[in-house]
């Protein structure tokens, strides 16, 4: 069942120069219980997406078109209302820095108790009592209900965090580079964290990062995304086995690899093109190296090339069969 | 690589003092930043320092790069003890090891042009040399480090270079004085990952092209695996483990290294496994022991310790652990040892 359905979904920000084309044209659609991977290099447009299904976007950005429907309700042109009841109960966010995400004069229990109570017609009790539980479910004493942000450490913080997103049971949550800045067993720890829970309760977790090893460890599906477009999209053992795109494919070969020590990384020359006047053809042209004259002048657009993987690439068979 | 070393560390520690408690009552507490730590670093070697933040790498490469004053211990590089050098000597001594910072978006100043940038350790301490001479210098060192043309990039600022290239500009500036000895903090943590390769290859390229010896500080186990001949796994101002890339990586021995190994290679074996590996839950680090700096977090801990802190000890070759699990006929003689102090 398909819980998520974004559709051409395009977002630009105003700058001095023009308009940036942050992201353009992303469509991808999310199954219930699946864990999606949205991977890229900084300023690619992956926590744009984020930000514009939740409608978080303010000016300078705008959501010029698309589509993502939750669940049947488009969430771009739902009205402020209806988008206040969906937020939190149906779509929830874990974000990057928790540290920043909690209010410093409150104490946690308080906080989660607040934003069930806003959204859910229960009484304060029962409202303790489901925090109470969240907060045993991520891995933190019920004796720590009472103790304020400043009190706990950037992991316990990040795991308040994931109790909170969890308070409504939404539909959806993202993870917006949730354990970027964590140190590595930390990190490690929270992403086992977040695996669990949306092994047992049977989450929708789109999770954002550019860690590619960790993303292809964890993830079900994996969306890779270069200047404010998805390039390749396919199941996690597609992108590791049949990688396509040329892209995906420098990013694999740059990444160190520990059980490979002989494997020499190699970089992608050249650096991300001018979002304010994109290149009208392929994004990636400038630092490809299976550029060829049509990716000058036409953009690829994102097809199947084989059951369930999509590349965005004129190369035949979206670029794997160049790659091999 | 010689077998000469060229970096020594003796006992090397570095405290802080932490202020606790309320208003009126405020004690005093110290604070290990690095805490007796021993090091040698051989001669063209590169030797990987990996920890987690706050655990004292970037304090241990500031205090041999004599950035930061040591609390006690000894230095040596190049038979001389840099602890006791005074001003005039130090710089002398910094034309032949230099650092290399995290961020070169910082450590740019971007209101001088690449040339500048790169004139000021000239000027420094080639001052007998002609400006057209330093010039040339830097064209070359420009080259070297493939921006090339040359020309086209030593006129720009700072903020008319990617990271990757103003990355590059830092590394310039480190080595055009050809030192016998650098120092790279983090130099990739700030940059995408298709840039980040170009880096430490371009690092492994000098380190062949003028036989640098290198101390490359990191988190991340998969990049110190790629660059490093031996690396020191460092811990709460501690090195928990310290031998060679291959063995590190394949024969982990230290718990802490043997979580780091096992998220890095295998995620999800970690992830199932992690109850075996390291414990979960809260971890007061601010909270000092006098025993092993990881019981905290130890899968195995055991009462002793808790108490008696394990020393380095010898597993094979250049293998060191220290661990009191890896290390039961030591213990028995440290914790003799220690009661006999009580």
């Amino acid at each position: 069942m398909t819980i998520l359905q974004v559709e051409n979904l395009s977002t630009y920000y105003k700058t001095d120069r023009g308009e940036a084309q942050a992201v353009e044209n992303v469509s991808f659609s999310m199954k219930k219980g699946e864990m999606l991977g949205l991977i890229g290099e900084s300023g690619c447009g992956k926590t744009t997406v984020a930000q514009s299904i939740l409608r978080l976007i303010e000016y300078p950005g705008r959501i010029v078109s698309g589509k993502a429907y939750l669940d049947g309700i488009d969430l771009l042109t739902a009205k402020q209302d209806e988008l206040e009841k969906l937020r939190w109960k149906d779509i929830s966010v874990i974000p990057q820095s928790a540290m920043n995400a909690l209010n410093p004069i409150y104490t946690i229990g308080d906080q989660i108790v607040e934003s069930i109570l806003i959204h859910e017609d229960v009484s304060k009790a029962t409202a303790i009592k489901r925090t109470e539980e969240l907060l045993e479910m991520v891995g933190i004493k019920k004796n720590r209900f009472k103790n304020y942000p400043h009190e706990f450490s950037g992991g316990m913080k990040q795991r308040v965090a994931i109790a909170m997103a969890l308070s409504c049971n939404p539909k959806l949550i993202i993870s917006d580079e949730s354990t970027t800045g964590l140190d590595v067993l930390t990190q490690a720890q929270i992403i086992a964290l977040i695996k669990q829970l949306q092994k047992d309760l049977g989450l929708s977790i789109i999770l954002i990062s550019h860690d590619l090893p960790m993303v292809t460890s964890v993830c079900d599906r994996v969306a890779i995304m270069y200047a404010g477009k998805i390039v390749e999209l396919a199941n996690t053992q597609d992108i590791l086995k049949h990688c396509s795109h040329p892209y995906s494919n420098g990013l694999l070969n740059a990444t160190p690899d520990l059980s490979n020590p002989d494997k020499e990384v190699v970089s992608i020359p050249g650096s991300v093109p001018d979002l304010v006047k994109p290149p009208t053809g392929c994004r990636f042209y400038d630092r490809c190296k299976a550029r060829m004259n049509v990716c000058k002048e036409e953009s690829p657009d994102l097809k199947e090339i084989r059951p369930d993987h999509f590349s965005a690439c004129f190369l035949e068979g979206g670029g794997y069969y160049h790659v091999q | 690589m010689s077998n000469e070393t060229m970096v020594e560390i003796k006992h090397l520690t570095k405290e802080f003092e932490e202020k606790k408690g309320g208003l009126f009552k405020k004690k005093r507490q110290k604070v290990y930043a690095v805490n007796d730590i021993n090091l040698k670093i051989k001669k063209g070697e590169i030797l990987g320092i990996i920890g987690e933040s706050g655990c004292g790498k970037t304090t241990t490469a500031r205090m041999v790069m004599r950035l930061l004053r040591e609390s006690s211990g000894e230095i040596w590089f190049k038979g001389k003890e840099l602890c006791r050098l005074n001003d005039r000597e130090t710089k002398k001594i910094r034309k032949e090891m230099q650092i290399i910072f995290q961020d070169p978006y910082d450590t740019l100043n971007p209101g001088m042009r690449v040339l500048d940038i790169l004139m000021e350790p000239l000027n420094a301490h080639l001052s007998h040399i002609s400006f057209k001479e330093k010039v040339n210098m830097i064209k070359d060192m420009v080259e070297e480090i493939d921006l090339k043309p040359a020309d086209q990039y030593i006129y720009r600022y700072p903020h008319q270079l990617s990271g990757g290239q103003r990355q590059r500009v830092a590394i310039a500036r480190a080595i055009i004085l050809k030192p016998a000895f650098v120092a790279a903090d983090e130099p990739t943590s700030m940059l995408d990952v298709s840039v980040r390769a170009g880096i430490l290859n371009l690092l492994l390229n000098l380190r062949k092209r003028m036989g640098l010896t290198m101390m490359f500080i990191t988190h991340d186990l998969a990049t110190a695996s790629y660059m490093c001949d031996r690396i020191a796994v460092m811990y709460q101002g501690k090195i928990v483990e310290i031998g060679q890339t291959q063995k590190i990586i394949h024969n982990p021995t230290h718990p802490y290294t043997k979580a780091l190994v096992s998220v890095v290679k295998d995620l999800n074996y970690f992830i199932e496994n992690r109850e075996k590996l390291i414990r979960d839950g809260e971890v007061d680090s601010s909270q000092q022991t006098s025993g092993c700096p990881f019981s905290m977090r130890c899968p195995h801990e055991h009462e002793r310790c808790n108490h008696v802190q394990p020393v380095l000890t010898k597993l094979s070759g250049e293998h060191f652990v220290s661990c009191h699990l890896e290390n039961k006929e030591n213990f028995k003689r440290q914790e003799e040892e220690a009661v006999n102090a009580i």
